[in-house]
């Protein structure tokens, strides 16, 4: 199963059987058209704003397919949803959890120290093994408050991207962790990535029936998808960052692919693709679980996470965020 | 009217895994795998609601059907009429055997036919798909009893909370619903929790 990509703004998403059919404008005015079978389609990401017709849209939400709508920066617009999950006693459930004070500081406990992991595990991988973040995480498990764990959470991440000037390469300029809008080529590549992270962890925390909304580690305020963004941080570093790092080394992505406006850096369209298919193969990877022990990709390890949250809301067994060796 | 009434289809899936039907019933939970669109797929030529001649049978196909007393309704896929007696059918995807939620929920609709029209019923069959045999099922007192201890079973079980995963290895790994029930993570996380009550 894969993400079907449209990039390109003026292309034409439709339906023909069951396929759906991807017609694309050519410099020259006429159109390419590309068949992809519909069964071996998870989800559709439309970048920029590409025409869908009605029988494709209504085709997909049958199939139980979400359809996401990204803006040609890559942020994240909205989805039309397929009728998922109707459990509305895990959504009673995770709305009790929030106002357990102790429940829900030992779950955000959980995260932030899984996040940290990551984010170590990440740095070990590429050298950086002079870095304070094994305390910070076993610094986590002690503390009192919300507030404390989120601190040694901000404290971390400052620690962490400290480390990255050196991991990026020489030809790179990255002075810190920035966004809206990022000043430089790898903040943009990580906001991209942070922003396609976040379409799937959406989509899976929607097919998991929670509420996007009712969030433990993230306050709920300014209509943020707390929950989206409590599950994002296990995956952050493992799949986000380590996309960028995997393309930079690999030179997949060179210095003039950005255009550069007013300081803000954007992907140009070809490197765009590029980095989309890095992102899908890193979704396809396969690991072996740490808890479970059996062969997974990081597209199912999502889902199973935002399940996972449920069971532990619903039936009280731990929660076990994905921390990886 | 029978709203609130428990469903026919559910009384299999309580029979087949409690927690199955809790997640469907209770929670709305619903999940396609290839044993549900190939049940549907053979249903695809029964799944209007009429009447017709067949020799000396009168078929009436996709038929409500209600019990007040039981407190269940739903559809039974065909009544067979013939010499004034009446014979409920249920089209099954899979083989012949002794699948005793089919016969539950098969009996179940009998009892309601026998309450709605004042007959009473002496078998019913089940056509199973994969083989095309017809498997009669006598309505024996016996089966009738379960039958109305799984309906009262499961309406008492909706009311509660949710059941743990049932060790069925075979049923779990056929069942649509086990990427959202997740019986196998369940069981290992709630192990893990506490050891000297290994369930």
């Amino acid at each position: 199963m894969s993400v079907l990509y449209v990039t390109q703004a003026d292309a034409v998403l439709s339906k023909n059987y069951e396929a759906f059919n991807v017609a694309l404008k050519q410099s020259d005015g006429s159109w390419k058209k590309q068949t992809v079978a519909a069964q071996t389609v998870e989800q559709v990401v439309l970048m920029g704003n590409p025409q869908v017709t009605g029988d494709a849209l209504v085709y997909a939400l049958e199939l139980g397919m979400p359809i996401h709508y990204l803006s040609s920066f890559g942020k994240y617009l909205g989805s039309a949803l397929p009728g998922y999950s109707r459990n509305g006693q895990l959504r009673l459930a995770q709305y009790k959890l929030y106002s357990d004070p102790a429940g829900r500081l030992e779950l955000v406990k959980t995260i932030v120290a899984a996040k940290i992991h990551n984010q170590y595990q990440v740095l070990y991988r590429h050298n950086e093994r002079n870095n304070p973040l094994k305390e910070r995480k076993s610094l986590v498990k002690s503390q009192k408050t919300l507030d404390q764990v989120r601190g040694i959470e901000g404290l971390a991440a400052r620690e962490y991207f400290a480390c990255w000037p050196r991991m990026v390469g020489k030809q790179w300029t990255f002075t810190g962790r920035n966004r809206r809008p990022p000043t430089d080529p790898v903040n943009s590549l990580l906001s991209f990535a942070y922003g396609l992270l976040r379409v799937q962890v959406t989509a899976a925390v929607h097919v998991a029936g929670l509420d996007p909304y009712i969030g433990y580690l993230h306050e709920v305020h300014h209509g943020q998808p707390s929950m989206v963004l409590d599950l994002m941080e296990e995956f952050r570093a493992l799949i986000a960052d380590s996309v960028v790092l995997s393309v930079l080394h690999k030179h997949e992505i060179q210095p003039d692919d950005f255009n550069e406006s007013l300081g803000a850096y954007r992907l140009k369209d070809t490197a765009r693709k590029t980095f989309l298919q890095a992102f899908e193969r890193k979704m396809n990877d396969e690991f072996k679980h740490p808890v479970f022990e059996y062969r997974c990709t990081y597209r199912r390890a999502i889902e199973l996470q935002a399940r996972l949250l449920g069971r532990h809301l619903q039936e009280g067994i731990s929660y076990k965020a994905l921390a990886l060796r | 009217m029978t709203e609130d009434y428990l469903p026919l289809a559910y009384l299999n899936a309580w029979e087949y895994c409690p927690r199955r039907f809790y997640l469907e019933y209770v929670l709305g939970e619903m999940s396609d795998n290839e044993h549900i669109i190939l049940g549907r797929h053979i249903h695809r030529n029964i799944n209007e609601e009429t009447t017709f001649q067949e020799g000396e049978t009168l078929i009436h196909q996709q038929q409500w059907v209600w019990s007040d007393r039981l407190k269940v309704a739903g559809i039974i896929d065909a009544v067979e009429e013939s010499n004034g007696q009446l014979v409920p059918v249920e089209y099954k995807k899979g083989k012949m055997a002794q699948h005793l939620n089919d016969h539950f929920q098969l009996c179940a609709a009998a009892l309601c036919i026998e309450e709605r029209t004042g007959c009473s019923l002496a078998y019913g069959e089940i056509f199973y798909h994969t083989n095309r045999r017809r498997q009669t099922v006598a309505l024996t007192p016996q089966l009738r009893q379960m039958t109305e201890q799984a309906i009262t079973l499961a309406q008492l079980a909706a009311q509660r909370t949710m059941p743990a995963p049932i060790d069925n290895t075979k049923k779990c790994l056929s069942c649509s619903l086990k990427e959202i029930c997740l019986p196998f993570e369940v069981k290992q996380l709630r192990s893990s929790m506490n050891p000297e009550t290994d369930d």
